[in-house]
């Protein structure tokens, strides 16, 4: 599925934190969003989640827009965050089989599900202990096997890497690679190389530095009370 | 929505999840307040029920601030924000679950701590119901003030402060409820008005935490 985002802006408070903000993510294709830290590659992917609503612009998948059929486009998009949303009182087991309940997966395929997902995530041998009593990285898988329950076909993925061993890379890069090969897309932000093919980067800077200055309605209804005012000599 | 609510049942039950602790505090909190009056039986049939209400929201108000920080930190609560269900109605689960390991409970065992303070037993039957209609109400408000205060560090201050006004209509209604049964009197229109203020906090409480929540998550 086709993603396209279309000149998107976002502020916290009166702070430009971007603007300008847009590319087109075919299927298919593993996107990198790349950039210094603080230059807003979490704040996209939230606003491309749709968890903020961006002050700006809008983003489309496939042929729903966030801005007008938000549960629509909500749908096709599957959102893995810093945090793994995972209890420290619950199993892995546990915790897929809620997402996957809570994200209305059929009660018939869930068993199922749950098991191919930690399968995949080689999560099978710790399934049944609670998550406080795991590793970070053991953890991180832990939530990133909710996106195979979701069957989402749009990804965003917040430094996915992070924490995971070599042999959890190799492993998530094929999990990626077969969510592309089946006509997914993903938008993955990252600090180190990608073990994917990258196929498209898009840099952060890229996007602050062509942008608009900002406008703020409330502080232009200022303006003419400060074109009254003397200059200083 | 039975997800959410069965994962926020199944979390207060287990070790550390506070369904107990709750329980505890609600016990200890009736029982140091029927130390702290003079042990004299009439009295403490008044104070008994006015105890049995102030235990019970303050063991509602202990478990508030990790109504939705707890989900907050952990990222959980930005997944339930994405989910397929309003925000409002994950919101009323976690309210009801909320409920079902405080006010509950505290609803069940009023009986025993009424009988402890020598409650007569119309007050003691009376007290119980409005504990049985009223609390839910402590649930909904108090999941407003945890909306609101989320994130805020020592947001359990600040939450007790803002919810505690909220709390004293039930209390009051239950109290005047339980003193009318006391005095042989019909406590109907108190029980009605505590059923009011639960029915009106079930119909606005989600949409203002709901709203509370979206700005924090944000």
């Amino acid at each position: 599925m086709r993603l396209e985002v279309k000149d998107l802006a976002a502020f916290r408070g009166d702070r430009r934190i971007f603007a300008g903000v847009s590319f087109v993510i075919e299927p298919g294709v593993a996107a990198t969003l790349r950039g210094p830290n603080g230059s807003g590659k979490t704040t996209l992917l939230r606003a491309l989640a749709g968890l903020s609503r961006p002050a700006a612009g809008d983003a489309v998948a496939a042929d729903a827009s966030l801005q007008q059929e938000r549960d629509l486009y909500q749908e096709r998009i599957a959102y893995a965050g810093h945090a793994d949303a995972v209890k420290p009182a619950m199993t892995p087991r546990e915790a897929l089989r809620f997402w996957g309940d809570y994200f209305d997966t059929p009660r018939a395929e869930l068993d199922e599900r749950v098991e191919a997902a930690l399968t995949q995530f080689e999560l099978t041998d710790f399934a049944d202990r609670p998550a406080g009593r795991l590793s970070a990285g053991q953890r991180r898988r832990t939530g990133l096997a909710r996106l195979l329950l979701l069957e989402r076909p749009i990804w965003l993925l917040d430094e996915p890497f992070n924490a995971l061993d070599a042999n959890a890379v190799d492993a998530l890069a094929r999990i990626i690679q077969s969510h592309l090969n089946a006509g997914g897309a993903a938008l993955l932000a990252l600090h180190g190389p990608s073990p994917l093919r990258e196929d498209a980067t898009f840099n952060m800077t890229d996007f602050t530095a062509v942008a608009p200055p900002a406008s703020d309605p409330f502080l232009d209804g200022f303006d003419d009370v400060f074109a009254q005012t003397e200059p200083l000599p | 929505m039975r997800a959410l609510f069965l994962r926020d049942l199944r979390l207060a039950l287990r070790l550390g999840g506070g369904a107990g602790l709750s329980l505890s505090f609600f016990f200890i909190v009736a029982a140091v307040i029927g130390f702290s009056v003079e042990p004299d039986p009439k009295l403490l049939a008044q104070v008994g029920p006015g105890a049995v209400l102030i235990a019970t929201a303050l063991a509602a108000l202990i478990s508030l601030d990790r109504l939705f920080q707890a989900d907050f930190e952990d990222g959980s609560l930005e997944q339930i924000a994405l989910g397929p269900a309003p925000l409002e109605a994950a919101v009323l689960s976690k309210a009801a679950a909320h409920w079902a390991t405080t006010g509950l409970p505290a609803t069940l065992c009023a009986p025993l701590l009424a009988q402890m303070f020598q409650v007569p037993d119309a007050a003691t039957l009376t007290l119980t119901l409005a504990l049985a209609v009223g609390a839910p109400a402590l649930s909904l408000t108090g999941a407003v003030g945890a909306a609101l205060t989320l994130g805020v560090r020592r947001g359990g201050l600040l939450l007790s402060v803002i919810v505690a006004p909220m709390f004293s209509p039930t209390l009051i209604l239950g109290a005047v409820a339980a003193r009318a049964a006391a005095l042989q009197l019909d406590p109907s229109s108190a029980l009605l008005l505590l059923a009011a203020i639960t029915i009106g906090a079930l119909a606005i409480a989600p949409f203002a935490a709901a709203a509370a929540l979206r700005i924090n998550v944000n």
